[in-house]
C-alpha cells in the first residue's frame, strides 16, 4: 500500500526485468505524514516556538534523500499537490516552513525560541516503528536550531496508548484521506473536544471559523480563496509539522492488468475486481 | 563422373533406348562381366582344349571384341548403335560359327530366339522380323550344305532347320508383341508430355475460377453478415420501438373508444356530472400515456439517428459524453439480448466534450466487436465497463442515482434495487439511515471519529425502501464526498437493533460493494479466526451475489502480522 522506493524499484528491475512493470508516480497520494505537536504541552504551547519548530525543517533539501529511502518524499502543503485546492510552487515557497533559503528560515526559527525563552528547548517526540526516519530527519533538523529531541520509536500499540494519553511534544500521525475536499482533508483540526483524532489537542475558534466559512461556500471561486487562507493559517499556527506527501509505485508481474496506474487515493480502487491475468509466457 | 542424359523422350527415333540412368549403369556393369569372362574363355579354350575345338575359342574372344565396341558406343552416348552392334554382332557370330563348323548342330543358334526378343523390345519389331528373316534364311541354307559337312542325314537336317525356323519365328513374334507394347506405353508418356502443359494451364485455370467463385462467396457472406446485423439491427430497432408505439397505439385506441360512449352518451341526453369527470380523470391519463410513449419513441429515433450520423462523420462538436455512449450502448441492445456478457456504462451525466463523436462511437464500436468476438466468445458471462470516473468526483455505487435540492439542504438518492447483505436479507433505506444515525449519534462506548463531519446532517428520511434523503441544516460545499466516505459502511438496521455492538465482532458486507464475501445461502467464515493470539487470519468467501460481476476468487487468507523483527 505505501509503495516502493526508487532503489527498490530499481533492485527488482534489475532482477527481474521486463517480468515486472513498474506502475504509479505520476502524482502524489493523498495521504500526509506529519509530526503533531501536543499544544497543551508547556514547551510547545506557544504559538513562537511551535512556528520555530515548522521553520527549522528543510523539507526541500531532504527531499531528494527521503525518496532514496521512503515512498513519502514528495513537498507539498496540506491539501494534495496537484489537487484543485493545491498552490503552485512559488505559491508554496512563502508560506512557513517550504520556503528556498533554508538558513535564513533556520535564523528566523532561532530568533522565535529566542523570543519565546525556550532556546534550549527539549522535546519528547513520539514515532511509530515503521517511520523511524522521519523521526531521525525531524529531530537532526531541530537540532541545528538548538532543541533537543528525545526520539522515541515505539511499537503501534505503545504509540496508540500515547496517542490517547496525550505524554508527548512531537507525535508522528498518518492521515489518509479518500477525496481531495480540504472539508475533509483538514477536519483534523476540528476541536479537540469533539474530535478526538485531533492529535494537537487544540481547539481553535479562528479555524472553526475560517473552517465554516470554506464548507458554506458554494461558490467555487470563492471557496478556493477561503481553502488557501485557511492553509496559510494552518501554516502559521503549526499544529502540525507536515512531512512529505506520499507518491506511490509499485512493481507488478508485467502479467498482471488492470491495476489502476496513479491512483490518487488509498481508499479508492480497492475491490480489484478489474484485475486480469495474461497467460503465462511459454 | 559423367552422368550420361536420357534420350529426349519426344524423340521417336530413341524410343526403345530410354531405360534410365539406372538401366544403362546395370547394362554397362553387365557388358564388362561379359567382357571379361568372354576374353578369360577364349584365351583358356585358346590354351587349353584340343586343336581341333580352338575355333571355339575365336567365337568367344569376338563376342569379346563386340562386347568392347558396344561398351564404346555407349560412352559416346549412342546407345541404339551400341545395342544394334552388340545385337547384330553376335548374331553374326554364332551363323558364322554354324557355317563353318558344326551346321545345324551348332548349340548357339538356340539362342537367336533371345537375341530376336531382344531386338525386338530394344530395337523394334521390324528389327526383330529382320533378324527373323535372316536367321531362317541362314538355317536353310545351313540345311542345304549339310551333305557336306554334316554328320546327320539330310532330312534331319530339313528338320533341324524348320523348328528352328519355327522357333526364330515364334520368338520374332513375341519380340514383335514387346516392341508394340513398349511403343504404346512411349506414346502415352510421350502423349503425357506433350499435354502436361495444357493440362496445367487448364487445371491453373480451373483453380482461378474455383478462387474467384471463393472469393465471390467470401464477399456474399460478408455481405450476408451485414445485411443479417442490417436486420438485427432493424428488428432491435423495431422492437424498441414497439413498445412504445405499442402503448401509445391501446393508450389512444381507448381514448377514442371513451370519446364514443361519451359523444353517444351526449347524443342520447343521458350523460351525467360523474361521467363527465371520470372521462377528464381516464383521459388525462390516456393522453399523458399516449404522450410519453410517442416522446420515448421519438428519443429512441432520435439517438438511432444520432449513432448514424456520427458513426459517418469526423466533425468536431461539443458533445454529452454520457448520452453519446448511452445511445451507442443502446443501439447494441439487441445484440447484447442474445449473449451472456453485459455492458456497464459508468460515466458521469453531463459530462461535456469538445471533440470529435465519431471517431470516439467508432472505437468504442470495435471495442465492443472485439470485446464479443474476442474476449467474450464461448465464454458464459463477463462485462465490459466503460467508465469515466474524475477523481475526486463521487462515483455511486450503493446509490444508483441521486439529486440535489436548489437550496443545496436534501440530498435524495436511489439505492440499487436487489441488494443483500451476506445473510440473504436486503439492503434497504432503513439500513443507510441506522448506519450514519449510528455516526452521527453514536450509542454508549462507541467512538465515532467521523461524527463532527456529519454534524450538519439535521435529518434522514426514507420515503421507501429505495429512497433515502438526507437533509442539511446548512449548505455544506463537500456533502456529496462527506456521505461517500468509505468509512461509512452501511450496517443491517435489524441486527444493529438486536446487538448494537455488532459491527465490532462481525463483518457483514453486502453485495453491492463488497466482492470478498460469503453468498446469501450462509455466511460463516468472515471472523478472525485466530490461529494464534500474535497473528489472527482472516478468511472471506467469495459472494456470488455480487452487483458488478461474477468475483474473480473464491477465497482469500489475510494473515495479520502485529509484531514484525528482523
Amino acid at each position: 500500500m505505501q509503495g516502493m522506493t526508487g532503489p527498490e524499484l530499481a533492485r527488482i528491475t534489475a532482477a527481474r526485468g521486463d517480468k515486472v512493470t513498474v506502475l504509479g508516480g505520476k502524482s502524489a497520494t493523498a495521504f500526509l505524514p506529519w509530526f503533531a505537536i501536543n499544544t497543551q504541552r508547556d514547551g510547545v504551547k506557544d504559538e513562537r516556538v511551535r512556528r520555530a519548530l515548522n521553520l527549522a525543517i528543510d523539507r526541500r533539501g531532504s527531499a531528494k534523500a527521503m525518496e532514496m529511502i521512503t515512498p513519502m518524499h514528495q513537498v507539498g502543503g496540506l491539501v494534495r499537490p496537484g489537487s484543485t485546492f493545491a498552490r503552485s510552487d512559488e505559491e508554496l515557497a512563502k508560506l512557513p516552513g517550504f520556503g528556498t533559503d533554508i538558513e535564513a528560515a533556520r535564523k528566523e526559527a532561532r530568533r522565535l525560541l529566542a523570543a519565546a525563552g525556550q532556546p534550549n528547548l527539549k522535546l519528547v517526540l513520539v514515532n511509530n516503528r515503521a517511520f523511524s526516519p522521519f523521526g531521525v530527519l525531524v529531530a537532526d533538523m531541530l537540532r541545528q536550531v538548538g532543541v533537543t529531541v528525545d526520539h522515541q520509536a515505539l511499537d503501534t500499540p505503545q504509540v496508540a496508548a500515547r496517542r490517547v494519553s496525550g505524554d508527548y511534544d512531537l507525535i508522528f500521525d498518518s492521515p489518509a484521506e479518500y477525496v481531495d475536499d480540504p472539508s475533509v482533508q483538514l477536519a483534523y483540526f476540528e476541536p479537540f473536544s469533539t474530535n478526538r483524532g485531533n492529535l494537537a489537542r487544540v481547539g481553535d475558534p479562528a479555524f472553526v471559523d475560517k473552517y465554516q466559512a470554506q464548507l458554506r461556500e458554494l461558490d467555487p471561486k470563492k471557496r478556493l480563496q477561503k481553502v488557501r487562507d485557511l492553509e496559510a493559517y494552518l501554516l502559521e499556527k503549526s499544529y502540525v509539522i507536515p512531512l512529505y506527501w506520499q507518491v506511490r509505485k509499485r512493481a507488478v508481474d508485467s502479467l498482471l492488468h488492470g491495476l489502476e496506474h496513479d491512483a490518487p487515493s488509498n481508499y479508492v480502487n480497492l475491490d480489484l475486481s478489474g484485475l486480469w491475468l495474461e497467460p503465462a509466457r511459454k | 563422373m559423367h552422368q550420361p542424359k536420357p534420350p529426349a523422350i519426344d524423340d521417336p527415333g530413341t524410343a526403345e533406348f530410354y531405360f534410365g540412368p539406372h538401366s544403362e549403369r546395370f547394362l554397362r556393369i553387365f557388358l564388362r562381366l561379359v567382357l571379361a569372362a568372354m576374353i578369360a574363355l577364349g584365351l583358356h579354350t585358346l590354351w587349353v582344349q584340343p586343336a581341333g575345338s580352338q575355333w571355339r575359342a575365336w567365337d568367344n574372344l569376338a563376342i569379346a571384341v563386340l562386347v568392347g565396341v558396344t561398351l564404346r558406343l555407349i560412352a559416346r552416348q549412342r546407345m541404339r548403335a551400341a545395342v544394334m552392334a552388340l545385337l547384330w554382332g553376335i548374331w553374326a557370330v554364332l551363323m558364322t560359327g554354324a557355317l563353318l563348323h558344326p551346321g545345324l548342330g551348332y548349340s548357339g543358334l538356340y539362342a537367336c530366339p533371345l537375341l530376336l526378343m531382344l531386338a525386338g523390345w530394344m530395337l523394334g519389331k521390324r528389327q526383330a522380323w529382320a533378324m527373323a528373316a535372316l536367321s531362317i534364311l541362314a538355317f536353310t541354307m545351313l540345311a542345304a550344305m549339310e551333305p557336306a559337312t554334316a554328320k546327320a542325314g539330310r532330312e534331319s537336317a530339313w528338320v533341324g532347320a524348320v523348328s528352328l525356323s519355327a522357333v526364330v519365328a515364334l520368338g520374332a513374334a513375341i519380340a514383335a508383341g514387346l516392341a508394340d507394347s513398349k511403343k504404346r506405353q512411349y506414346l502415352q508418356v510421350l502423349d503425357l508430355s506433350r499435354n502436361l502443359e495444357q493440362r496445367v494451364a487448364k487445371r491453373t485455370q480451373h483453380l482461378e475460377e474455383a478462387l474467384d467463385q471463393l472469393r465471390r462467396t467470401q464477399d456474399e457472406l460478408v455481405e450476408a453478415k451485414k445485411l443479417s446485423s442490417l436486420g438485427s439491427l432493424v428488428a432491435g430497432v423495431s422492437h424498441e420501438l414497439n413498445t412504445p408505439i405499442g402503448n401509445a397505439m391501446i393508450a389512444a385506441s381507448a381514448l377514442h373508444d371513451r370519446l364514443q360512449a361519451l359523444a353517444k352518451a351526449a347524443a342520447g341526453r343521458s350523460m351525467s356530472r360523474s361521467a363527465m369527470n371520470e372521462f377528464i380523470q381516464v383521459g388525462q391519463e390516456l393522453s399523458e400515456l399516449v404522450l410519453h410513449s410517442t416522446r420515448r419513441a421519438s428519443e429512441l429515433i432520435a439517438s438511432f439517428k444520432q449513432v448514424a450520423i456520427d458513426g459517418t462523420s469526423e466533425a468536431r462538436r461539443s458533445f454529452d459524453l454520457g448520452v453519446a455512449l448511452g445511445d451507442l450502448v443502446r443501439a447494441f441492445g439487441p445484440m447484447l439480448k442474445t449473449q451472456a456478457w453485459r455492458i456497464e456504462l459508468d460515466v458521469p451525466a453531463g459530462l461535456l466534450c469538445d471533440s470529435y463523436p465519431g471517431p470516439l462511437e467508432q472505437v468504442v464500436t470495435n471495442l465492443i466487436q472485439n470485446a464479443e468476438r474476442h474476449a467474450f466468445a464461448g465464454r458464459d458471462g463477463g462485462l465490459l465497463r466503460i467508465s469515466a470516473e474524475r477523481f475526486p468526483e463521487v462515483v455511486g455505487d450503493l446509490a444508483k442515482s441521486w439529486t440535489v435540492s436548489p437550496d443545496s439542504l436534501s440530498y435524495r438518492f436511489t439505492l440499487q434495487p436487489h441488494i443483500k447483505f451476506h445473510d440473504g436479507s436486503a439492503l434497504t433505506s432503513a439500513d443507510v439511515k441506522a448506519s450514519f444515525d449510528r455516526m452521527r449519534n453514536p450509542p454508549p462506548g462507541v467512538v465515532s471519529l467521523r461524527q463532527g463531519m456529519l454534524a450538519d446532517v439535521a435529518a434522514i428520511d426514507t420515503p421507501d425502501a429505495q429512497t433515502v434523503v438526507f437533509k442539511f441544516s446548512k449548505p455544506n460545499a463537500a456533502a456529496l464526498q462527506l456521505l461517500a466516505m468509505p468509512f461509512a459502511c452501511i450496517y443491517s438496521a435489524k441486527l444493529m437493533a438486536s446487538d448494537p455492538s455488532y459491527p465490532g465482532k462481525r463483518v457483514m458486507g453486502s453485495s453491492s460493494s463488497c466482492a470478498t464475501c460469503r453468498g446469501p445461502t450462509g455466511w460463516a467464515s468472515a471472523l478472525p479466526t485466530t490461529s494464534s493470539p500474535a497473528s489472527p487470519t482472516w478468511t472471506a468467501s467469495a459472494c456470488w451475489g455480487w452487483r458488478h460481476r461474477p468475483p474473480p476468487m473464491r477465497c482469500c487468507r489475510a494473515r495479520c502480522i502485529s509484531r514484525c523483527r528482523a
